[in-house]
């Protein structure tokens, strides 16, 4: 599988996809939490870890 | 598979996440008394030192935080762009944007500074924040944005309206487009966004010959 380059947060339904340095869907999970377009933020680390936060909640 | 999950006390409100060059995890948190900025490690994101971030700029919602390859934070809440020293001292303010564009993102690549307006349009602001250009692209493609490497990586619609991601260079030239596999659309997005060091080897490998018996 190729490596991770991103990720987004989706909306209907509410879901992680990563994706691939040319924009090829790679996997999808499910996530819980009161997430919206204003309070939610992604990053990434260089191990391709993904990092959320969303209000008051935070994770890994 | 979700490693750590930490929620916060309730009177924390996250509004903002990167990952510097230097590793750690980098959270702007909305506090009762104020802003800090709390540096994270990735283990299980406790907190490792506090930058306390003295302003009246923020409120609830902002368009996030950028670190740049020096360790500098951009903090972006309409309309106003700060930079921050390591420490968390304030360097430089611009004023920048219009109304309701905190949502769109913020990205730090190579000595310029990005701020997407969820919309088609995003800002192109030199580091020193001594200037800004704006820049319409032909559709709203710039709904969420992110850096990685030399990249632009937007989330948003095509001219058809159908949900896609798209990466650009730094010249605004599309260089793919593609379909979002699942739901509506995408509206928030992050990667990586440093260069990824390679290793090189300044001596020759000479390859090792074991005589067969």
């Amino acid at each position: 599988m190729a490596d991770v380059a991103f990720v987004i947060i989706g909306y209907n339904p509410t879901l992680l996809q990563t994706y691939d340095v040319e924009g090829n869907f790679l996997r999808v999970k499910s996530v819980s939490g009161s997430f919206n377009y204003s309070n939610t933020y992604l990053a990434m680390d260089v191990d391709r870890n993904i990092y959320f936060c969303w209000g008051s909640g935070l994770a890994k | 598979m979700i490693q750590t999950l930490a929620t916060a006390s309730p009177t924390v409100y996250f509004c903002g996440i990167c990952v510097g060059a230097d590793g750690y995890v980098y959270t702007l948190d909305m506090l009762v008394a104020g802003y800090v900025i709390n540096k994270r490690n990735v283990s299980d994101l406790s907190v490792e030192e506090t930058l306390p971030v003295t302003t009246s700029a923020l409120v609830t919602y902002s368009g996030g935080l950028a670190m740049d390859s020096d360790g500098n934070f951009y903090i972006f809440r309409d309309p106003r762009l700060e930079k921050r020293a390591s420490d968390g001292s304030l360097t430089e303010t611009l004023i920048v944007g219009a109304a309701n564009n905190e949502n769109g993102g913020i990205c730090w690549i190579d000595g310029y500074v990005y701020i997407a307006e969820a919309t088609n349009s995003l800002y192109k602001i030199k580091d020193d924040l001594s200037s800004a250009e704006m820049v319409s692209l032909d559709y709203s493609i710039a709904y969420a944005m992110t850096a990685t490497s030399t990249k632009i990586i937007f989330t948003g619609w095509n001219a058809d309206n159908d949900p896609v991601n798209a990466m650009y260079n730094t010249e605004f030239n599309e260089e793919w487009i593609s379909a979002i596999e699942i739901g509506d659309y995408g509206y928030k997005i992050g990667s990586y966004g440093f260069t990824v060091a390679t290793v090189t080897y300044d001596y020759p490998i000479y390859p090792v010959i074991f005589p067969l018996r």
